[in-house]
């Protein structure tokens, strides 16, 4: 998908499929995922049947009769087969080489399953790498949770961080299995989780501080930092109350200096709180900056210039809105590994229309 | 969340006084035994009130209205006791002291030091901040007390600012070792502002002490710290050290071997480039080998050389890097006439140091220089000179 005109594609729905285009999908995914015809038919059929359903939710049979393909034979391919989605991942990695990646980003969206007090929740969780000219859904997560989004539940909060985490090492793997050596130049990708729905969640920090040598996680304005920041001798000493009482007024056109997050006693692994505005909201945000240097040589200020410049970065990077175009919102599938699959076969169809992936026909 | 309904003890306030006096200040009067509940209800009334008096007059100084927030300020200072709320005296303290009221600042900060210990994160503040107004009123020795005491309390934020303050108020002669572990101590909390600043100064310090390469050592290190300030500053010192030492280096160099003055000509060129033609006097042996041109300095050793004026003037501005190239030519000239000294000199500012890549591209037997002057005893303390690096080996 070119970007060249990102606010007008990104906030539409994908449009839906000519028969050309499911012939074209079909035959790529034959070449993906094996030689199956009708395993390959199916899941083109499957995107082809979501794409073309009436607006509202899209249940599994609605698909089946669009796509023009048995009921359980969808539900058997999206559900039990085995099917190779390394291979489908690989091929929407190859749209986006490592060296054009700018950041690899993060978004949720929730669909609420069962209505009601005893409700059920489906969280999408999915992974965009982000070029100059083009963003691509790369990773898919999905979550059945019994809690709507926000919950203070620390088990449904881990999960969420858990999947986040995988989805981050799963896509340096993918990127590996395709560049080999060569990912290794381009590897420190930061990572941007916009979305300030995780808050100030150390775990999620600690587990992205494994995987990755840079993140920019967003927090609300009203979030709480349980953890002090460095502060000048001549600072007010009251903790505040908010992050955005920081940062307060935010500046319209620059980024404030970023607030240093102490972490013990050293300046080890240093994270700050930044914030910016874009399009005259205010955005708040945990980074941690990767400065290269030698051993003895003070970091300076060259770690809060990095700050800046990842905050600069997250706050021009728009949101693709992936899973609400690919109408993967409407989806009611049952199960969670049919909706990831159909989530990531969907997704070759963007890089394939836009021709920047070798599944064009 | 609500902020104005959070109440939050701050972490190094002590719980109220009981003593009588304390509570007389409080408005309280004396109070019964059982009134304890009660007294701790209006303890917590008064620190919220205090709390939300200074976070309004916060905000107001920040939109400007700065009359609304000295009204603000004033209802705080009301409530606030240095006991229950010794975070809002020492900023009602600072706000004292940035409108001039000395006194004031003072008494307050005093007030908080009797309540909460300098081993404390307040009372560190506080001593801190009293030291600055102490040394304003040049009251240095009390000021060094409190920096002492301030850095038994201070957390790690604070540190590095006393480590700095409190060496910057010491007799940096008297007390030499203090002093630089001070800095050192600075440069060690990797402040973002005062570890390169302290980078620098601690090379000042070595330069001064004589010992060139540990000055470059951290002049370097400042200076790959790309502090905007402070990088800055090392690298005019590291090129007025260079330029000064490559100074002395060819003086010395002619005094070693005299000029005839009937022979001394200086001719104008573009470069204002002094040209001097001379008949080389040796006065040791080692010289006198090399004005006769052995070891494969041929060229060299053709008794001219030429030098660019601009080097004798130690230009602190706008000096760079690249510099220390054409420095280098100047100096393998100069090197050619009296190699001993100026190894001597090099020896020690660039073994293993930004120039010594760049020396070894330019003169690949510079070790045989450095074997040379080894053993000399023409009285221009040859022998006692460093080995370069061996290159040769």
């Amino acid at each position: 998908m070119a970007l060249s005109d990102p606010t007008d594609k990104l906030d539409k729905p994908t449009a839906p499929m000519a028969q050309e285009e499911l012939d074209a999908l079909e035959r790529s995914l034959s070449g993906l995922v094996g030689g199956y015809l009708t395993r390959t038919r199916t899941l083109a059929g499957a995107v082809y049947g979501l794409l073309r359903a009436p607006e509202g939710p899209v249940r599994t049979p609605q698909i089946a009769s669009a796509a023009g393909v048995p009921e359980h034979a969808l539900r058997r391919v999206l559900d039990e087969i085995d099917l190779d989605e390394a291979a489908l991942r690989h091929e929407l990695v190859r749209g986006l080489p490592a060296h054009e990646l700018r950041a690899l980003t993060i978004e949720t969206a929730w669909i609420e399953i069962t209505p009601g007090e005893n409700g059920k929740w489906r969280q999408i969780i999915s992974l965009h790498a982000h070029g100059e000219e083009r963003v691509l859904p790369i990773g898919w997560a999905v979550l059945d949770v019994p809690l709507p989004p926000g919950s203070p539940v620390r088990g449904v909060v881990e999960l969420e961080i858990r999947a986040v985490s995988a989805l981050v090492a799963q896509a340096a793997r993918d990127y590996q299995a395709q560049e080999g050596s060569k990912f290794g130049t381009a590897a420190r990708v930061p990572v941007v989780i916009r979305d300030p729905a995780f808050g100030p969640d150390r775990a999620l920090r600690s587990a992205l501080g494994r995987l990755t040598s840079e993140y920019w996680i967003g927090v609300n304005g009203n979030d709480k930092l349980e953890e002090p920041l460095e502060h000048e001798p001549y600072e007010p000493l009251e903790v505040p109350a908010s992050v955005a009482e920081l940062f307060a007024p935010v500046p319209s056109v620059s980024i404030p200096e970023p607030r240093e997050i102490r972490a013990g006693t050293a300046r080890q692994g240093r994270e700050y709180l930044t914030a910016g505005r874009r399009d005259g909201v205010a955005h708040y945000g945990i980074t941690r900056p990767f400065v290269a240097s030698e051993p003895g040589v003070p970091l300076a200020r060259r770690p809060q210039r990095r700050a800046v410049k990842l905050t600069e970065l997250a706050l021009d990077l728009r949101d693709t809105r992936a899973a609400h175009r690919l109408r993967l919102t409407d989806l009611r599938h049952p199960k969670t590994v049919g909706a990831r699959r159909l989530a990531l076969v969907a997704s070759l169809l963007e890089p394939m229309r836009a021709g920047v992936a070798q599944v064009t026909p | 969340m609500n902020a104005d309904t959070t109440i939050e003890r701050c972490p190094g306030a002590a719980m109220p006084a009981r003593d009588s006096n304390t509570e007389v200040n409080d408005g309280i009067g004396t109070l019964r035994q059982g009134d304890r509940e009660l007294f701790e209800i209006l303890a917590v009334e008064r620190e919220h009130e205090a709390r939300l008096r200074m976070r309004r007059q916060r905000r107001l100084a920040r939109a400007g209205d700065e009359l609304a927030a000295a009204r603000e300020a004033e209802l705080a200072q009301g409530v606030s006791t240095p006991a229950l709320t010794p975070d809002i005296e020492l900023e009602l303290a600072a706000r004292d002291a940035s409108l001039g009221r000395r006194e004031e600042a003072q008494r307050r900060y005093e007030a908080v030091l009797n309540v909460l210990e300098a081993s404390t994160p307040l009372g560190a503040t506080a001593a801190f901040r009293l030291a600055h107004l102490l040394l304003e009123q040049r009251q240095h020795r009390n000021a060094v007390d409190l920096l002492e005491r301030a850095l038994h309390g201070a957390d790690t934020s604070l540190r590095p600012h006393i480590e700095f303050a409190l060496a910057g108020e010491l007799d940096s002669v008297r007390y030499r070792g203090r002093v630089q572990e001070l800095y050192e101590a600075a440069l060690l909390s990797d402040h973002p502002d005062l570890a390169p600043g302290a980078a620098v100064v601690l090379g000042a310090l070595r330069e001064s002490d004589g010992d060139l390469a540990m000055a470059a050592h951290f002049y370097e290190l400042a200076i790959r710290s790309e502090h905007p300030v402070h990088g800055v500053d090392a690298l005019a010192r590291l090129n007025a050290l260079m330029h000064g030492r490559a100074i002395q280096a060819i003086g010395d160099a002619m005094r070693c071997v005299p000029w005839p003055r009937d022979t001394n000509t200086v001719e104008a060129s573009e470069r204002d480039a002094a040209r001097v033609s001379h008949e080389s006097s040796p006065c040791c042996q080692l010289c006198s080998t090399h004005a006769h041109g052995h070891d494969g300095h041929q060229a060299s050793s053709s008794r001219q050389f030429t030098l660019s004026v601009p080097m004798y003037g130690l230009r602190t501005s706008g000096v760079e890097l690249a510099n220390a190239s054409f420095l280098l030519g100047a100096i393998t000239d100069a090197l050619a006439l009296a190699r001993c000294e100026l190894a001597l000199v090099t020896g020690s500012l660039w073994d293993g140091g930004p120039w010594s890549s760049a020396l070894d591209r330019r003169q690949p037997g510079v070790a045989a220089w450095g074997k040379v002057f080894d053993g000399c005893d023409c009285g221009h303390g040859h022998g006692s000179g460093r080995m370069l690096r061996s290159t040769d080996s």
